[in-house]
């Protein structure tokens, strides 16, 4: 098709409006990169803009050699690997009963589910619910109470209608038990969105400090944006400062620069993720969108 | 072997089939049971005068009297008013901006660079609030950040802006503008591409031009969407962001940072008065579903769709 003239200038406006919104969105990401990568003794860090200045990993350095840092990143690695493993099981395994016309405890289970997605007991009360059963300060305490997603339940639950139930009932005919039916038909044919749902909670578990930051008090617990949360909320990190002194470790760092290392650090789990699983999650989440 | 049974249209599921339906579901349900509608049920210490000692059943129940104190608390109007305030301008403000470049976006005809500007435009949503805000803070910094690098440039003052309560406001909304808009703009996005194109040919036949199309034929056609997302936003208005909140309120600007949910936090966990807390949170979500369903039903009513 041709384009007219105003279409083409309407194009070039279209192209260089959005180019400008790529530049915004990424700025911000780049510049705290180029600052955690410079060298801030050779200067200060006051006249970067666009380029780093003289390079330098010293400030992950510093940020691999800081206990509370690498304690937090083991942590968060623990909370994303169980937390994401446990949800995937629980929530598929309870989307696949709820695409069972027969299955007894359907339509309870169905209206519990829904419920959920609108009503809430608040923080207060879940805290106190989670310390009655003894999961306060206790790395279960991040895993456990969070391994239910009713929106994740639905998601799947209607990704699961749309293969053909012929499947399952030939192998049911084959003398397949239901577990073997939902793990050996269901599950392989359903990568598109376990994969969504994998990212969506990878991400909510490695993310959060909301809820840890109620439910954890001892440092060994923190996980890693938990930790920079006390740094980012303190104006003087002297105290991760005074730790590196410690050491005797010569270091071209200072708490500033390895302050956006570690910030570095706390995206670049999601950056590796994220190229892998974007082709899926576009389709993954407009396909729950669509209204049964 | 076996005969081949003849096939029903539905058989019914036998009984060893039932038990481990129910053992496959059971996981699920107790986590949903426990730690969605537990505290749902544990809402009650709001009534009452909750000691940890004591426990769900045997502290002492007070009747209102939580919610008495929680409106004589004088943070109170301040808390009402920087939620509403924050989530109307945000819902104001940031509902169409989606729309928008979703719009923009699907008139590109570069298909590999409207690829590139999808992935880039969802990052921020992946990252988290804290990271934005430090992030933020960096560019923002008095001494060596680049925004006052630049007003001293110009011949201005340094600002130190993370404590100043009139900026508080505006960066709230503009960096959810930031994180946000790329990805709320997906499902719009996806809208647009199952918008049938004879539409788009007819229109062009009778000799409607891009603005015109636009308007009759684009617009209506992603109408269903966008109410369904305006009515999924609304109850929205009374929580207001607490990961966003919690990070940004310091000490200097508190008065116009505290929301209710991070009101919720501040009393309930860091001064331990749960009770109080529980009642400021009961508050939140019984708005919150009235709003729900009074959006729901006029929609209904005004012959759009609704959420349920």
């Amino acid at each position: 098709m041709k384009m007219t003239k105003g279409e083409r200038t309407f194009q070039i406006f279209d192209v260089i409006l959005l180019t400008i919104v790529i530049l915004i969105t990424v700025y911000p990401i780049w510049y705290i990169f180029i600052i955690s990568i410079t060298d801030v003794s050779a200067g200060s860090t006051s006249q970067i803009v666009l380029l780093p200045g003289e390079l330098t990993l010293d400030s992950y350095k510093a940020v691999f050699q800081n206990e509370q840092f690498v304690n937090g990143f083991l942590v968060s690695a623990i909370r994303v690997g169980a937390g994401v493993g446990l949800t995937l099981l629980f929530c598929s395994m309870l989307s696949y009963t709820l695409i069972q016309p027969h299955f007894i405890g359907r339509s309870t289970i169905n209206v519990l589910v829904v419920v959920a997605m609108f009503v809430s007991g608040g923080m207060i009360p879940f805290f106190l619910v989670v310390r009655s059963f003894g999961l306060v300060n206790n790395i279960w305490g991040l895993i456990i109470p969070f391994a239910y997603d009713s929106y994740g339940v639905i998601l799947m639950r209607n990704y699961f209608k749309g293969i053909p139930p012929s499947l399952q009932e030939s192998a049911r005919i084959d003398g397949a038990n239901e577990f073997q039916i939902f793990s050996r038909i269901i599950l392989p044919t359903s990568v598109p969105i376990l994969a969504t749902m994998t990212l969506f909670w990878a991400v909510w578990f490695w993310n959060d400090y909301i809820y840890a930051s109620f439910l954890v008090t001892k440092k060994q617990l923190f996980p890693v944006q938990l930790v920079l949360l006390q740094v980012i909320n303190n104006v003087s990190n002297a105290s991760l400062m005074s730790k590196l002194s410690a050491r005797g470790v010569q270091i071209r760092a200072n708490g500033e620069s390895m302050k956006m290392a570690a910030i570095m650090l706390s995206i670049v789990p999601i950056l590796i993720v994220y190229p892998f699983l974007q082709k899926y999650f576009v389709h993954g989440i407009t396909l729950g969108s669509v209204k049964e | 072997m076996t005969k081949p049974r003849p096939r029903a249209a539905r058989p019914p599921i036998r009984w060893e089939r039932q038990w481990m339906l129910l053992l496959m579901a059971v996981p699920g349900v107790l986590t949903l049971l426990l730690f969605n509608y537990g505290p749902m049920f544990g809402t009650v210490v709001a009534f009452q005068n909750f000691k940890i000692a004591n426990g769900f059943f045997g502290s002492e129940f007070v009747g209102l009297a939580n919610f008495r104190r929680l409106f004589d608390d004088p943070m109170m109007p301040l808390v009402i008013r920087n939620t509403l305030g924050l989530s109307l301008l945000k819902l104001l403000l940031g509902f169409p901006l989606p729309i928008l470049f979703a719009l923009l976006l699907n008139e590109i005809r570069s298909i590999r660079y409207k690829r590139v500007v999808q992935t880039v435009s969802y990052l921020p949503h992946f990252v988290s609030w804290l990271i934005v805000i430090g992030m933020f803070q960096k560019l923002l910094a008095v001494e060596d950040g680049v925004v006052n690098r630049m007003l001293v440039s110009f011949g201005m003052d340094k600002i130190n802006f993370m404590v100043q309560p009139w900026f508080m406001w505006p960066f709230a909304i503009l960096s959810d503008m930031w994180k946000e808009t790329g990805w709320n703009a997906i499902i719009y996005l996806a809208a647009l591409t199952s918008i049938n194109m004879d539409l788009y040919e007819a229109a062009t036949v009778d000799g409607a031009g891009r603005f015109k199309q636009l308007l009759h034929v684009t617009l209506p056609g992603i109408r269903p969407t966008i109410v369904i997302l305006l009515i999924l936003a609304v109850p929205g208005v009374v929580s207001s962001n607490v990961d966003q909140m919690w990070v940004l309120g310091n000490l200097a600007v508190r008065d116009v940072t505290e929301v209710i949910d991070t009101y919720v936090l501040r009393t309930g966990i860091g001064s331990t008065q749960y009770s109080l807390a529980a009642a400021a949170g009961l508050v939140k979500s019984v708005i919150s579903v009235i709003l729900l369903v009074t959006v729901n039903t006029i929609s209904k009513k005004m012959g759009e769709e609704g959420v349920y």
